[in-house]
């Protein structure tokens, strides 16, 4: 079962995507903040991050340049999720490589249809 | 000979047994032919065969029918009357009862094969000669392929290059099967790893072009065997020149390559041998008259070794002269035993000349006769050498026979220095016998000689050991013999490359010319030193003007002196520093002299260093020798200052001075202090009698001629005795009335002159006319008086100021600005710096300096009171003026206060404008950003919801997904609403990127269409409708799309029936015109106004959903793009929108974008 580590301050939306990803036969793991996001990635090898960009501690912009710069989880690939519709942001995230950049909302037969292609 | 009558003629059959037949009628028309006779010469059945044919055969003339049936026993031969038609060789029988004959052959490949065809020359591929007694029936089956052509394959194609028939050899070169063969091209069959391609391309070209091609290739037996072939291709053509297929001939020279491949490997083998001698080497090929070579034997030749010479080349290069020899050479060489043979040679280089060459060659081949084949040989260039010793031996012959004659003493000494010959006049020089020196040192016996005549501490024998020590030239070494002779001695060693070879010593009695010379400097020396002593200057010139002699007066350096001899006047002037005013005259007077053959005197004008003034006079003197020729000028110089100074005399000097004075521009007169005149000069009075007249007495004197009053005599001597008791200057202006309206106004000064024991001796008037002064002062006053008046009425005030601020005028408009009383600005002391703050002071004060040096009015603002609540603002313009003689700066000044609140006021206005809008936008995209996360939360768990649902009520999914699916919907509107506010926030904050490219308009809006509007989601169609033509325009896809989206939404927003909305296209030139119409409501009148606002939609829209800002987000497009949005509407008929865009965006727009 791949692992996909979904990171989110709003706890609904975690717990919603949760749901979903548990109920397509995915393994998410949640953090609510950059902070609980490195503690999972420290003791688990996932397949897959989404990632929110507004967040209290650090930005997801910073936690996407670490996850890259880091030897051991620089082949992970990552989505951003945000809420940001700005043509920046999208353009920071695409340069420090992340694998997409999504807006919200967004269906969740989209999010599902992308997932599912990430890991032919 | 033979006749089958009974055969029936089966084509086929016949053409299997006989490829090569055909069948004449008795007019000699071909009835029948094989396929390959066909293909091989083009027939048309019926063609008449003498058409076609030439007939080679034994008895010439016979052609016809009858001839040929009582000729069946002879063989024929016949051969197209085209270029590279093949011929056949073959016999006649008689068949169908006499009626007809039928001719069997095969290919007579001689004539092709012939080597002067020159192309497969190298290989003698025809030797065995067709025998012409074998008849037909002996020999039927294989005599056209084993026989006469066991070496050679013959392949016959068609047009495309297929093989259509091959003769045996072929095959069992190939060892394939007839079947295998036919049908396919030689280069399916025989081509392999190593076979060059590109020569079958070439085939194919040179037979398009109906040319034959020959070619020596690598090919492969069907089992893969290696062999090489040579090739030649022959075009077939018919009577019209189109190709119609092709034959070639191959020739197996597997074994002529391989003794090639040997034998150049031993020629290589030798070649790196022989080359490292550094000589060329050479292969001569006597057969096949082939000339190999390296590329030395190029070099050599001066050649490069790209650039081929063959053997005819090298004929004609061999210098006419030798050319008997070149033949008799190679001839005995081939003809010898040993064949070897060496011998030099003269051959043209590129450079044209011709040099030297040692050949020496060598026959290494034989053929079974005892011919030579093959010569090979080294070739040096020797031609340095050669020409060295021709030099040497000519320039002996015509030295010996020279010197002989010589009057000058001549040794020739080897590089021993051994006398190897002497000439008649050196012997007698020296009363010596030639055979006690010829063959002996030089040293040893004939130096001792010359010592004979000489003191010993001049000792030749010592200086010439040091002269052929050195190897150096030696000339005009003198020795003064004991005898009273003068011997000049040279020695010059010779040179050959870098070998000393000798010298030649050279011995000319100078006695006289010794003589002549001492005499002649003797006497120059005892004359030059005269001329030296003389007090004057005195230099003499040759005829081009260049200086022989300067004496010592006329240039007192030694050294110039020297350095002046020879050069002449130019170049001594030049050294001067250039100023070659002085030697132009010179230049006159020298050729005057030189030309005219008399003496030119001038006077040069010096002023020394000291500053006393020096006259010159200068003469050219013409030289005249004995036979009465011009031979030397002689330049003469003398000091005449005191001569000149003495010539201008007192009377003169007056008279001078006179004549300045009477020429000055002003009145000057001269009293005594008894008020007589002493001098009068012309400007004062023009009449001279009068001015006569005038000497001596006083001005009452001239107030009587003049007939004028008298009180101009009493004022003058008022001003007179005034002068006398100060002893200073005095002036006075007098006024002439010179008739009605003009008026004359002279000044005039008083100066007293004293004398040397400061007396008053006489009095001096200047008068000068300073009428039109006077005017133009007056008329300035007037000018000012008049501006004055001005000023007074208008609303700006006026001031004039000086430098430090001091006011001299004032208006009262200025007055009333700067608050000053009425009249005090008269009173003076009013300073306009003291009503300024500091600050303003010191910048107006640069800025009448800046004035003053650009005299550009300059302009500026004044703040008074700045703290107090009656803040003024002033503008200010700067101007110089200059009214009188001083100069002025006038200072424009106006009250702006008013003006100024009025901008502030309105840019603060802006200012909460501007925040305000800003406030706005950031509402709206913060908000709308913050909208998306919870549209997020709704929306994912509205989906999962569903898919819970869906997995666990399978049969109910129908009546919750369609609930779903609404609250899906909404979020989808509220996140499109989002979207527009977003796009509209950016708009206002002027955030939006802006990039164009150039679109297909008509194909732009059939994407949008097939995307949203076929059909729309309430199942109509839009219509759309366009020129079929291509309009590009240039537009951000982005942006455009958003409008046209935007406005065919609306479209069916706001109409519900058919008929379906419209869409076209118009091309304006400069702009596309998209029309969007619909049938639906319209707009009321009463909301025209605010359509394009934001949030504000038609009060008719009732329940229909909108955001209000669809129009706005369309207008701001249009406007990006430099075009415009308008409409037509009218309420329940329908609205037609315009979105008219300019093909090409203004580069402004972008400009101001990026």
């Amino acid at each position: 079962m791949k692992k996909i580590l979904i990171i989110d301050d709003e706890h609904i939306l975690l717990d919603t995507l949760e749901q979903i990803f548990k109920l397509n036969g995915y393994n998410p793991i949640t953090a609510k903040d950059a902070k609980s996001a490195y503690k999972v990635l420290k003791t688990t090898l996932v397949d897959l991050i989404i990632c929110d960009i507004g967040l209290p501690d650090i930005s997801g912009q910073e936690i996407l340049v670490q996850v890259k710069s880091n030897p051991q989880t620089k082949d992970i690939p990552v989505i951003m999720l945000s809420a940001y519709t700005d043509p920046g942001e999208r353009a920071t995230a695409l340069s420090n490589q992340a694998a997409m950049y999504l807006t919200k909302p967004i269906s969740n037969y989209t999010l599902l249809d992308i997932v599912a292609k990430m890991f032919v | 000979m033979q006749s089958y009558q009974h055969i029936e003629i089966d084509d086929i059959n016949l053409g299997k047994l006989f490829p090569f037949y055909f069948v004449l009628d008795r007019t000699m028309r071909i009835v029948k032919c094989s396929k390959i006779v066909q293909r091989l010469f083009c027939f048309n059945h019926l063609d008449d065969i003498n058409d076609r044919f030439k007939l080679y055969a034994p008895h010439e003339g016979f052609f016809k029918f009858e001839d040929i049936t009582s000729n069946l026993d002879n063989q024929h031969v016949f051969g197209s009357k085209d270029a590279y038609g093949i011929k056949l060789l073959g016999e006649f029988c008689s068949i169908a009862n006499g009626e007809e004959l039928l001719f069997t052959g095969h290919p007579y490949l001689e004539d092709i094969l012939d080597p002067n065809a020159n192309l497969l020359k190298p290989y003698d591929l025809f030797n065995s000669p067709i025998s012409s007694k074998e008849t037909l029936t002996s020999n039927l089956k294989n005599h056209y392929d084993t026989n006469e052509l066991k070496n050679i394959s013959l392949i016959i194609n068609d047009e495309q290059g297929n093989i259509e028939w091959c003769n045996r050899v072929f095959q069992q070169l190939t060892h394939y099967a007839i079947n295998e063969i036919l049908g396919k091209r030689p280069r399916q069959l025989i081509y392999g790893p190593e076979s060059n391609y590109v020569f079958a391309d070439h085939v194919d070209t040179m037979v398009q072009d109906g040319k034959p091609f020959s070619f020596e290739n690598i090919g492969y037996t069907k089992e893969g065997e290696k062999f090489w072939f040579s090739a030649k291709v022959f075009p077939i053509l018919n009577k019209d020149g189109v190709l119609s297929g092709r034959f070639s001939l191959l020739k197996d020279i597997t074994q002529d390559k391989l003794n090639d491949i040997i034998s150049s490997e031993n020629e290589l083998l030798l070649k790196f041998t022989l080359e490292s001698t550094g000589d060329a080497i050479f292969v001569y090929d006597i057969i096949r008259k082939k000339l190999n070579y390296t590329s030395k034997y190029q070099a050599m030749l001066g050649y490069d070794e790209l650039e081929l010479l063959d053997e005819d080349v090298l004929q004609s290069l061999v210098h006419p002269e030798d050319r008997e020899i070149f033949r008799l050479m190679l001839a005995q060489s081939f003809n010898s035993n040993d064949g070897f043979q060496s011998f030099e040679i003269r051959l043209k280089h590129k450079t044209g000349r011709y040099k030297y060459y040692l050949f020496k060659g060598k026959v290494i081949n034989w053929d079974k006769a005892g011919k030579p084949v093959k010569m090979m040989g080294t070739i040096s260039d020797i031609d340095k050498m050669k020409q060295a010793n021709l030099a040497v031996r000519a320039l002996t012959e015509q030295l010996q026979n020279l010197i002989e004659h010589l009057n000058v003493g001549i040794l020739f000494i080897n590089n021993e220095h051994e006398i190897m010959v002497s000439n008649k006049a050196v012997l007698s020089l020296f009363n010596i016998v030639e055979d006690s020196i010829k063959n002996k040192s030089v040293s040893n016996v004939f130096a001792p000689i010359i010592d004979q005549y000489l003191e010993p501490h001049n000792s030749f024998k010592n200086k010439l050991k040091q002269y052929l020590d050195s190897q150096k030239e030696v000339t005009n070494e003198l020795f003064l013999l004991n005898d009273g002779r003068v011997i000049n001695f040279e020695l010059i060693p010779i040179w050959i490359e870098d070998d000393y070879n000798g010298s030649i010593l050279k011995f000319t009695d100078n006695t006289e010319q010794f003589e002549r010379n001492k005499a002649i400097s003797e006497t120059k020396q005892f004359y030059e030193r005269i001329l030296n002593e003389v007090p004057a200057d005195i230099v003499l010139f040759d005829l081009d003007g260049n200086y022989k002699f300067i004496n010592k007066s006329a240039v007192k350096n030694d050294e110039v002196r020297q350095w002046l001899i020879g050069k002449s006047d130019y170049d001594y002037f030049k050294a001067k520093g250039g100023d070659f005013s002085r030697y132009e005259v010179r230049k006159v007077h020298f050729n005057n002299t030189l030309y005219q053959k008399v003496e030119s005197r001038f006077v040069e004008h010096y002023v020394l260093k000291d500053g006393t003034h020096s006259h010159r006079l200068r003469v050219m003197y013409p030289c005249f020798n004995d036979q009465g020729q011009l031979d030397i000028i002689m330049g003469y110089g003398m000091d005449i200052t005191d001569l000149k100074n003495a010539e201008l005399n007192i009377t003169e000097l007056k008279n001078y001075y006179h004549k300045i004075l009477d020429t000055l521009p002003f009145d000057l007169v001269v009293l005594d202090t008894d008020k007589k005149f002493k001098y009068i000069n012309q400007s004062s009075i023009k009449d001279s009698s009068i001015r006569e007249y005038l000497i001596g007495k006083d001005m009452y004197d001239y107030c009587r001629i003049k007939g004028i009053s008298t009180k101009l005599a009493d004022d003058r001597a008022v001003l007179f005795d005034n002068v006398l008791q100060e002893r200073k200057m005095l002036s006075t202006l007098d006024e002439y009335k010179t008739g009605q309206l003009n008026e004359r106004h002279i000044l005039r000064q008083l100066y007293p002159c004293l004398n040397e024991a400061g007396e008053i001796e006489y009095v001096i008037i200047y008068g000068f006319d300073i009428t039109e002064q006077i005017q133009h002062q007056r008329k300035s006053e007037l000018q000012e008086k008049r501006l004055k008046n001005l000023f007074s009425i208008i609303n700006d005030g006026i001031v004039r100021i000086d430098n430090q601020g001091i006011v001299s005028f004032i208006n009262p408009a200025f007055e009333r600005i700067m608050n000053i009383q009425p009249g005090q600005a008269d009173e003076g002391g009013i300073n306009f710096f003291s009503y300024l703050e500091p600050i303003d002071v010191q910048i107006i004060k640069d800025k009448l300096q800046l004035l003053k040096a650009s005299n550009l009015p300059q302009d500026g603002m004044l703040t008074l009171h700045p703290d107090s609540d009656n803040v003024r603002y002033l503008d200010y313009t700067l101007t110089y003026s200059q009214f009188t003689e001083e100069a002025f700066y006038v200072a424009r000044v106006t009250d702006i206060t008013e003006k100024v609140e009025k901008e502030r006021n309105m840019s603060l206005f802006l200012n909460k404008v501007n925040d305000l809008n800003m406030s706005k936008s950031q509402f709206m995209r913060i908000t709308s950003h913050e909208l998306r996360t919870p549209l997020e939360i709704i929306l994912s768990n509205t989906e999962l919801l569903e898919m819970i649902l869906a997995r666990a009520l399978p049969k109910s999914e129908h009546d919750t997904s369609r609930m779903l699916n609404r609250i899906v919907k909404e979020v989808n509107i509220m996140t499109e609403i989002l979207n527009q506010l977003m796009m509209v926030s950016k708009i206002e904050e002027g955030k939006v990127d802006f990039r164009v490219e150039l679109v297909d308009v008509a194909d732009f809006i059939n994407e949008i269409k097939e995307e949203l509007f076929a059909p729309h989601s309430d199942g109509r169609n839009l219509v759309f409708k366009y020129p079929k033509k291509l309009m590009l325009i240039q537009a951000d896809r982005r942006l455009l799309r958003n409008a046209v989206v935007n406005l065919l939404k609306n479209a069916f927003k706001y109409s519900f029936t058919k008929p379906e909305p419209e869409a076209t296209i118009k091309d304006n030139g400069d702009f596309i015109e998209i029309l969007i119409k619909d049938y639906g409501i319209g707009i009321p009148e009463d909301d025209r106004e605010k359509l394009f606002k934001p949030f504000s939609r038609a009060s008719n829209v009732g329940t229909v959903q909108g955001t209000g800002i669809g129009l706005m987000v369309v207008e701001y497009v249009a406007q990006q793009h430099g075009g415009s949005i308008t409409y037509k509407s009218k309420t329940n008929v329908g609205t037609t929108f315009c979105l008219k865009l300019p093909k090409k965006v203004p580069t402004n727009l972008i400009e101001n974008k990026n």
